[in-house]
Formats: C-alpha cells, structure tokens, sequence
C-alpha cells in the first residue's frame, strides 16, 4: 500500500496536476489581494482613503454650543413666521425674544438627530461609517408588499446616484437599430458615466475633478482657481466615477465605500461653499462639508436637497432661484455656466407645485435610495425603478380640469392627445442653449477663460422647444419617438424637422452670433451655418441613403408602438470632435475635451489629445472593452461595429478627427416650472397658431380643419385663470 | 338656433372621423367622441365620462338611434343650454309602450328592480344607469352562442362597482369587500366566476326575463346543490334561454351538453344513467345466482378439501399496501363520485356535496400516487411480469378458464390453471387485470386532473365540448371501474376456501395444495 502510494505521488502525472492545481491557486490568491491594484491599472482610476478636513471632532463644550444654535435659529425663524404679522419692527424683536425664551416652543425641533447623537456620544462625523453606526440596514416599503430589510450601503451603491448607469433592462432608449437597450441579449453597462453628450462637452472620467487657472477683469491680472467638473454631484467623494461597478463583477473598494456623502442630501445645513475641487498628493477629487452641523441636522431629503446638484439642468445656473449658485465655495469656487441644459427651473416664482411646497419626492416616490425617474425619457440615462410611473395622472386624474364648465370639460377632452407639460410650460428660461459650439471657443472676460460659444439660447416656443409626438421612448441619440395616432404615414421626423433649424427669428439670432464669433476665425459662414441648419447636409449620399433605410425599418415601426400624445420638447445641438472611423448615418463617436486644456489653453484639439489620452479612453479602444460593450454601444449607435484604430498617433497627431454637429437636433423632455395657467385654445387653433400642424403629421386638410374651428366662435374668449 | 345650422353647415365640409356612426351624429361626436372629455362631480368626487366611443356604440341594440332620439333635441345648440343639463330620462320613456321590445317586460323589470337591494339601500338617486351604459348596451343573456360571453358581459356591469374600489367607495361608506375574501366559501372560484354570473347566484330566479330582483347577500344561494343537482336552478337562469335557443335549432337532445359547459351533478343523461342501473342490477343478478350455485357447490366438498400441503410466500408486503390502499381508495371514490353525479337539494344522497368533492379530489389524488408506487414498485421488483400475457393459445386458455367458471366451478373440479410463483393470474385473471391497471386506471386517472384543471382540457373534440367529454369518459370508466370492483370482490371468493385468498393477501402467504 506503502509503496503504491509513494509510486503515485512521484509519477509525472501526479507532478503536473500539482503544477498546474499550484499555479492556479497562485492567481485566484493573487487576483483577492490584487484586483483592486489591478482594475487601477487597468482603467487609469486611482483609490485611496478619502479624507476631509472638514470632519473635525467636537469637544463637549463645542457640541453643546453647536446644538444650542442650531435649535436658536430653527426657532427664530420659527418666531418670524409666528410674528409676521407684528407691524412695528421693535415690538417683533422682542416677541421673538420672548418666544425663543418660552420652553415649550423651543422643546420640538424637526432634527430628530440632536437626541440621537448627543445619546450616542457622537461628537464627530466621520462618513458613511457613523451613519452606518445605526443605519446599517433600513426598511423599505414598496407598495403592495410588506417592507423589507436591506443592507444601506449596498442599498446606495446599487442606486443611479452612485453609479449613474445600470447594466439592466429599463431604458425608455431604442437603438437605431430598433432593438430597445439592454431589453435582449447582452447587457452592457450604460447611462450618464459613459455618455458622451455635447452639453458638458466631457466624459465623468476625462472630466471629473478639474482645477482651472482663470484669470477674470475683477482680479486685474491676478489667477484664480475655480473648481470643474462631474463629480460635484456625484455622492462618491473619489477621484473617479463608480468605475468598478461599470466592469462585470467588481466590488467597490471600501475607500470608496467611505466616500459617499449621505449628507448632501439629506442635510438642512449643508455648507455648499465646501464643494470645491481639491488637490492632494494623488490626485483630484471634490471636497464635502463633513462637519457635525452638516450631520446632525439630517432629515428626509427635501426639496432643496435635491435641487442643489438638480437646478443647474433644470433653471440653469445663472437662474436667479438657483441657491447653489450663491455659495461658490470658500476656495477654488466652482465655475458657473451660463447656458442651461433644459431651461425650465423648479422654484416657487416658476413652478405650482414647488410654490405648494411640495418636496420632489412626493412625485419620484423612492424605494429606499432607489429613485424613480418615470417611465418616459428620451435621454440615456438609467432609472432605479423603471417600472414605477411618475405622472401627472397618479394625482390629477385623467380628469384635471375640475371647474366644472364646459371649457374644463373640453379641456379634459384633449388629455387624450396632448401632454399636461403641452399647455403647462409655456417658455423656458431664456438661457436655455440650442446651439453650442465647442470647437470655437471664445474668451470670455469676465471669467477669464476661454468658454464654448453658444450659437443661439432661447426660451421661446418653436425656437428654443417644440412640440413633437412621444409614446415615451427616444432614440439613442435623444431623440423623441412616437406618432400621429390619427395619420400614421407621413411622421418622420428623424428625415425632417429633427434635422433642420426652424423658424426666420431662430435662423436670424443664429446668424447673428455666429458673424460675431467668425470675425475671429477664418470660416465661411453659409457653411458653417448650413451644417446645423440642415444637418444632413453633413452626411454623404451613401450615408444619406443608409440613413432614410435604417429610420424607415428600424425606427418607424418603433414609433407606432405604444400610445402617442404631443409633448414639448427642448432642442438642442452641438458642434464636437468626432471619431470618424467610427461614424454612422446618425453620428460619430463624439471625443471628450480635457477641461483644464480647454478653458485655460482655448486650443480644442489640445484638449481633445489630452483627454483621449486618460487610460480608460485608451481601454475603450482596445480588445476587450470592444467586446464588453463597445461593439453594442455602436450596434444602438446605428454604426455596426466598434473599430479599436485609436484616434491618436504615436507622434501626437490626431486621426481622422473633425468637427461635426449632430446630425439631428436632440429633443429633451421638459416636464417642470409648470404654470398654473394653461395655454388658451386660441393658440394652438388659430391660423397663425404655434403648432404646426402639418409637421406633426396631419394632412393639409385636417390641419387647415384644426386651425379654423367652429367651436372658437365660442371658446375664443375662454381666458385661464391667473 | 343659428348658431346650430352654422354649426352644420361648417360639417358638412368635415368627413365622418371613422365613419361607424350616423350622419346626424356627427356634430355630436366632434366632442364626444374624445375618450377623455369628462368632468369631476366635485361634490362626489367621482370622475364622469361623457364619451361614446363610436366603437362601442356600432355594437349596441342602440345603434339604429340617433342622439336625439332619447336626448334633447336642444342639445344640437352649442353651447347646450344649462337647463338641459338636468335632463331625466328613463327607460320607460320608450320602452314602456314599445311593441318590439315586449318580449323584455320593462314594466316588471323595473319593479323588481325598485325591490332589489341596491334601491332598497341607496334610494331613489340609483338609476338604471348606474349599472346600465346605455351607448354600449348589448343583449347577451337571450341571444349568446357562447354561455361564457355573456357570463363575461353580465359580470361585467357588476364588477365596475363591486371590484372596482374606488368606485365603490363613491357611492357607499361601507368597506369594499374583496371579493375572494366574501366568497370564502366558493371552492374553485375562478372557474365558477368564469362560468356563472353573479346574477345567479344573488337574484332571485322567479323574475320574467333577466332578474332585476337583487337579493341582499344574506339571502345570496350559497348551497352547492341549488344548482350541481337534476333540478338545477341553472335552469331558470343562465341557461333559461339558452336551452330553449338550442332545443329549437338542434332538437331533442339535453343541449346544455353541447354548450361550453359542465356542470357537475346537472348535467346528466338520462339514458346513460338507466343503463348503468340496467347494467349494474344484471350482474348483482348473475353474480347473485352464481353464489347461490356456488354456495351450494361448497357445502358439498369434502373434508379433505382444505388440508393445505404447504406454503408460498407470493404477496410482498409493498404489493399487499398497495392493493388494501387501493380498495379503501375506491370504495371512498365510487362513493364521493355517486353523491356527485346523483346530488339533489333535498336530503342528500350519502355524504353532502361539498364533502363529496373534498374526498373525491384528496383521494383521487392519494390514487395517483398510489397507483405510482404500483407501476414503478412492479418495474423494480420485476412484478410486472405476470402482467404480460403468452398470445400464443390465449383464447384456448381464456375459453378454459371461462368454463371452470361457468360449469367446473359447482361441480367442485379442480382449477384448470395452477396458481404458482411464475404465474399468480389465471388467464382470465390476468386479462381483466392487465385492462383495469394499465388501461383503465390511467384513463380515469388522467380524465380525474383534467376535472380538477378543466383549463388544461382541449375545448373541442370532434364538434363536442371537450369539459362534457373529458367528464363522460372519467364517469363511463368509473362505472366499469365499479362493476370490477364487485366482480373481483366476489371471485375471490373462488379460492380453495371462500376465505384462502383474502388470508393471502393479508398475509402473503398463499396454501399449497395438491388435488
């Protein structure tokens, strides 16, 4: 038996499944101690212990006074509003003294957390972790099933505001290849994290945490920082997006777990002068307020929590309700754009609802840290809870005008055809950006940095939006779906109206601001503004021809599914650096700019080099990122496949890389700043109405039908209530 | 005046939207033809929908009239004048003196409905349309191929308030009930709202036409057998128009079998049933007189008769579980199932229906698995051997076995096929055995799930309803089932003492002997 064993053990056999069984077991070890360093490498991204010099411990005497005010001023506003009504100034003063002085108005405060620290001793918060000291898991209600326990930090993780992409089903986004995203066969990780958009210009990686030397006309020749890019609004304080989360099965390193800043959104007293862009020894990442104010003053998000990050896409920055916008930072302030993405600001002056008081999430009813987004959109963008619906009609009914007269009745009648949004956003802000140019950047004086020039802003109906048909799904490029419920033969808009600027005012502003900026550059002007007027212009006639053949086969027939009403939507274009090698009928690969390069240097090809240049861009072009998600990426692009040729040659020099703009107008939703008043009848049903019939695909007849009806004899003086 | 020939005139130019409606109609549908115009009644929060659907109304016994016909003519006024909004009509403004539409009897229509329990509770302010669409309206009842689509309609126009929360709660304080949870009671109840409408059950069936008598649901019919019996209130109900319809087109046969549908204790042939009892009584006959010479045959044996020789161990003990839970099974199938097929209101026969259908399920079920354990234990221990006949000279065996049963039996002859390990069956035996238990069982067996899952029964076979089908052949089997039940039971009997066999299969010992 002895022997045999001893035979066994030294046979070669035996000696090469040791060999191999020992060096397997050496890579599985490796890659558990490894992996982190290795996706490091691997994507460029850097993780380490997050700290911040906010989160300063508090000794008992400074944990008392710091208690002791925040209550002082939840009071005295409290006392405000109870003495609102005193006439004289002095005798208001000293009844608020008085009140602040009576126990029983000091006793409730809505910070729950006072007690709750103060009991467990916590004089110091130190991130997630002292959260978590209590809040390890929390209940969620869904409805129609009993709550349930989940861990909160997975929770959160797992959520958009952390990853900002999902690799599941969900997307209200159809591929021009008419399949919708990730609904069948491979799922690739997708969302805002790795969108390329001409409204930030940048990637979340390429531009995540910049530092840019500006030097403005106040500071008279002196440089001043200003703080840049995506991450101040990402809840993760690292020097890069959720990276790992995007790559199949990797785990977020704890650094970054520790990272995450519960109290952006759910502190009242958040210093946002705190968020700005620091610099330390390995890179550059965004500061948080992580002071003992900031936490324990939490509660439930409310309205403003959310529109600190939000308000810049919705009001703009330069809005005047935009509260972020009035605290820049103690130190690199963060620079303000004055364009606004959607244009349409959620303040009480702008919006019934926020002027009800109502929070955001009485609408986005969220699950846990799960938000849901509603199941209609036409940009790429992940949604936590896709099935959940977020419309007017779960409150207002499909009956919301209820004065009772015939005009509410006929109001209701159209619910059928028309969005609520149709009649209830009347104009946008007037800087909301329809044309930017990123390839011709101008310098801006007041900041003191080179800016992208936008072309044309505007908040006027059928300059800044128009109206178009939507079942609620866009195109890859965020474009809105959806057809003529009546007519279903002659919508087209991805070969009409998405591709041409319309109307003399927009063309006319147009060509204003570009002969302003083209004095600087040597270009001609009817090309220029030919490329944006008509953009198919852009595209060759073998393009041109695979293009009709691909709307017509894929897209169409994706129009007509569902039910369509008439929506507003913001227009937008933008003039970007392609990747031409990878180009399809409806757009190239769109190539990110470095920011820092860009606004300090106003040489775009520069900054496009630098940016391309990030590790991770590299990675796109290479192999196994092709594999893992570019090839699908640019099947939903309408461009077949994903060619890995780098747009950068060894000797610096950029490869069939040229300026384009999209060759269609991106449509965004519109659905906030809701007025009280709708549009009247006569707006619309009238020859001279705003809604082109025609090109919402009516017959000539029916719209001449619509423009003139008998019923206005009587509804023409129909006037909404103010 | 002016304003509607204007109105008019302007229309004419306007071709028809889908042209499913009447010309007159036309300026009507320009509004209310839109799904969603509606008002809310803010005093009672209930949404009001004032569309027609011309879908909708192309269907309806309505669909020869024009708007005006039942409403104002002053409603071809843009705006309509206020004064009409308080417009009254009721059903009986044409249909009371309405010779086409006699056959309906509105007028005991509606004072059934002024008894029934809505008006009872909720007062004068419930209206006919309060349950009634009037655009939309369709007879079902009267002229339905299909029991279930008038099922489905008729249910209908109580579901939109008594499964419908919110509407519910408009017009009552009480708490909706869920529906599942008031009819606790109703097993299968899926099947039965599919099949049966509410009407049915809650109104009471002595009402001309379709009974607008809505009992209270006290008085609701909550005894199975009211309608799973010969006299079944079906009768007076749902089928009441139904069976005379098809009587009159397909003649002198029970029609209700030919419909999509089964009820079980209901539907029942008469004929079918007079010859199982035919069939039944002449074997309790010949099995009867066949004792009487038997007995007789034994009184005359000699005492050497009974000496046994030795022992045999031929029933293992997982054979012998079988076949005692096998007979216990059956005696509680044949009787649950002869309460089922034979239920009647008064005095049930044997055991209550409801009971029935307990046992009848749990113990078809317990078969199954049983009847699993006989087939596989017979693969495994090799048992299912004596199953598998030699065809060579069967019938010259079979004719044997036969004759000792006819004749040899009284005259005390030995039999012709010795019982031995190898072979535990004589021929006939091994025959009728091979039919009942691989031919028979399955077939009851699987009709048995097809009944407890009807959905997964074909819904026609051959021009038949599949469900009447499925249940013809599950209760023919059953018969013959029970017919081998007595026969076995008494030829056991035949053993070489009238006990030697059921001591066998007690204890799996079979006596040896030699003469």
């Amino acid at each position: 038996m002895n022997d045999n064993f001893k035979s066994i053990i030294k046979s070669k056999r035996t000696k090469v499944l040791l060999y191999i069984f020992g060096v397997v077991a050496i890579i599985v070890i490796a890659l558990q101690f490894f992996y982190e360093d290795g996706i490091e490498w691997y994507t460029g991204v850097i993780n380490e212990d997050l700290t911040y010099d906010t989160s300063v411990e508090l000794t008992e005497g400074e944990f008392r006074n710091l208690v002791n005010d925040i209550i002082y001023n939840e009071k005295k506003d409290e006392a405000k509003k109870v003495t609102a009504g005193v006439g004289d100034e002095l005798i208001r003063q000293e009844r608020i003294q008085i009140l602040l002085n009576t126990p029983s108005f000091r006793k409730e405060t809505k910070f729950q957390h006072i007690k709750y620290f103060d009991k467990a001793g916590i004089r110091q918060y130190e991130g997630p972790s002292t959260c978590l000291t209590c809040h390890e898991t929390m209940q969620v209600k869904v409805p129609g099933s009993p709550p349930k326990d989940v861990n909160t930090m997975d929770d959160i993780i797992n959520s958009v505001h952390f990853r900002f992409h999902q690799k599941a089903t969900g997307f209200t986004t159809i591929g021009f290849d008419g399949r919708q995203v990730n609904e069948k066969g491979r799922k690739i990780p997708v969302g805002k994290i790795d969108r390329a958009c001409g409204i930030p210009g940048s990637f979340s990686w390429t531009g995540w945490a910049a530092l840019i030397k500006t030097y403005p006309e106040s500071a008279n020749g002196k440089e001043v920082l200003r703080s840049e890019g995506c991450g101040q609004c990402h809840i993760g304080g690292n020097y890069h997006p959720a990276t790992e989360t995007m790559l199949p099965d990797a785990k977020v390193p704890e650094s970054a777990e520790q990272g995450i800043d519960c109290l952006i959104c759910h502190s009242q007293q958040y210093d946002f002068n705190q968020k700005f862009v620091l610099k330390d020894e390995y890179g550059m990442r965004w500061n948080q307020d992580r002071s003992l104010r900031a936490a324990i003053t939490v509660t439930n998000p409310e309205a403003d929590n959310c529109l600190y990050c939000h308000q810049h896409n919705m009001g703009g920055d330069a809005f005047e309700g935009n509260k972020a916008a009035k605290s820049l930072g103690h130190q690199n302030q963060r620079l303000l754009h004055e364009g606004s993405k959607r244009g349409n600001a959620f303040s009480p002056g702008n919006d019934v609802h926020s002027a009800a008081g109502m929070n955001c999430t009485d609408c986005h009813r969220p699950e846990g840290h799960k938000i849901p987004r509603g199941n209609k959109g036409t940009d790429l963008v992940a949604n936590d809870l896709p099935g959940k619906i977020v419309s007017c009609e779960n409150c207002h009914t499909y009956a919301p005008h209820i004065s009772n007269s015939i005009e509410s009745v006929m109001l209701n009648g159209h619910v059928e055809r028309l969005a609520c949004e149709t009649c209830h956003i009347k104009e946008l802000e007037h800087t909301n950006v329809v044309l930017r140019d990123w390839t011709n950047p101008h310098w801006d004086k007041e900041e003191g940095m080179y800016v992208p020039t936008d072309i044309l802003r505007s908040g006027e109906i059928n300059i800044g939006f128009t109206f178009y048909w939507f079942n609620g799904n866009g195109t890859f490029l965020a474009n809105a779906i959806g057809s003529n419920p009546s007519n279903d033969t002659v919508y087209n808009p991805l070969m009409d109206r998405m591709t041409k600027l319309g109307g003399e005012k927009a063309i006319r502003s147009a060509r204003e601001n570009v002969l302003d900026l083209l004095k600087k550059k040597n270009i001609q002007v009817d090309d220029y503004m030919n490329a944006f007027l008509n953009t198919l212009s852009q595209l060759s006639p073998e393009q041109l021809k695979r293009r009709e053949d691909m709307v017509r086969e894929k897209i169409l027939p994706a129009q007509k599914t569902g039910e369509s009403k008439i929506y507003p939507f913001k227009l937008f274009n933008s003039r970007m650096f392609e990747d031409l090698g990878n180009e399809g009928p409806f757009g190239g690969m769109i190539l990110p700019f470095d920011y820092q390069v860009y606004y300090e240097t106003g040489k775009p090809l520069d900054a496009v080099k630098k940016a391309i240049s990030h590790p991770i861009i590299k990675r796109m072009y290479e192999l196994p990122f092709k594999e893992y998600m570019m090839d699908e990426f640019m099947k939903y692009f309408g461009a077949g496949e994903w060619k890995t040729e780098f747009p950068l040659t060894k000797d610096g020099k950029l490869k069939n890389v040229e300026a384009r703009w999209m060759r269609q107008y991106g449509t965004l939703m519109v659905n906030h700043g809701i007025s009280k008043a709708g549009r009247t009848c006569t707006e619309c049903h009238s020859p001279d109405g705003i809604m082109n019939f025609e090109e919402l695909g009516y017959t000539h007849q029916r719209a001449e039908e619509l423009r003139k009806l008998p019923e206005m004899k009587y509804f023409k003086n129909f006037v909404t209530k103010k | 005046m002016k304003s509607f020939i204007s109105v008019l005139a302007m229309l004419l130019f306007i071709p028809a939207l889908t042209g499913a409606f009447n010309e007159p109609d036309q300026a009507c549908y320009r509004c209310h033809g839109m799904p969603t115009l509606s008002m809310k009644d803010l005093s009672s929060g209930k949404i009001r929908n004032l569309s027609i659907l011309p879908k909708d109304a192309s269907n309806s016994v309505h669909k020869f009239l024009y708007c005006t016909d039942c409403h104002s003519e002053d409603f071809a006024e843009f705006p309509h004048p206020k004064a009409l909004y308080s417009e009254n009509i009721s059903c009986l403004d044409c249909h009371e003196d309405d010779p086409d539409t006699n056959f309906i009897q509105f007028n005991k229509v509606y004072e059934a409905f002024g008894k029934s329990v809505h008006v009872q509770k909720l007062g004068d302010s419930f209206s006919c349309f309060d349950c009634h669409e009037m655009h939309s309206f369709q007879l079902h009842a009267r002229v339905s191929k299909e029991v279930q689509d008038a099922v489905l309609y008729d249910n209908h126009t109580c579901l939109n308030c008594h499964g419908n929360e919110d509407k519910f709660n408009s017009m009552t304080d009480k708490v909706f009930p869920g529906l599942e949870a008031t009819h606790y009671f109703l097993p299968h109840q899926q099947l039965h709202w599919k099949n049966v409408r509410c009407l049915d059950c809650h109104s009471d069936p002595e009402q001309p036409g379709v009974s607008h008598l809505i009992l209270p649901k006290e008085k609701a019919v909550k005894n199975c057998v009211e309608c799973h019996s010969a006299n079944s209130r079906l009768a007076q109900t749902l089928y009441k128009f139904q069976s005379t319809i098809d009587r009159s087109e397909q003649g002198f046969v029970n029609a209700v079998i030919l419909n999509n549908s089964y009820v079980i204790g209901a539907t029942r042939n008469y004929y079918l049933n007079m010859l199982s009892f035919v069939i039944f009584g002449l074997m309790l006959f010949v099995l009867g007189m066949h004792g009487y010479f038997y007995a007789g045959a034994i009184r005359r044996r000699t005492s050497s008769h009974s000496h046994p020789a030795g022992k045999e161990y031929f029933y293992p003990l997982w054979l012998r579980l079988w076949h005692w839970i096998n007979a216990l099974l059956f005696i509680a199938l044949i009787i649950s199932g002869l309460t089922l097929q034979y239920a009647r209101v008064e005095g049930d026969p044997l055991i209550g229906f409801g009971t029935a259908i307990t046992i009848h399920n749990v113990s078809g079920i317990t078969l199954t698995l049983n009847y699993l354990l006989f087939f596989i234990g017979n693969i495994i221990t090799g048992n299912y051997k004596q199953y598998v006949p030699i065809i060579k000279g069967i019938f010259e065996r079979l004719f044997l076995q036969a004759k000792f049963y006819a004749m040899g039996i009284f005259k005390n002859e030995p039999h012709p096929f010795e019982t031995t390990i190898k072979k535990k069956f004589n021929p006939l035996q091994q025959i009728t055995y091979l039919n009942i238990m691989y031919i028979l069982l399955p077939v009851i067996i699987i009709s048995g799930w097809g009944l407890l899952f009807p959905e997964t029964i074909l819904d026609e076979f051959l021009g038949a309803n599949g469900l009447f089908l499925t249940a013809l052949v599950h209760t023919v089997t059953g018969f013959f089932l029970s017919l081998f039940m007595f026969g076995h039971i008494y030829l056991a009997t035949t053993g070489h003492t009238v006990t030697s066999n059921f001591k066998a299969m007690l204890n799996g010992w079979h006596e040896v002997h030699h003469d």
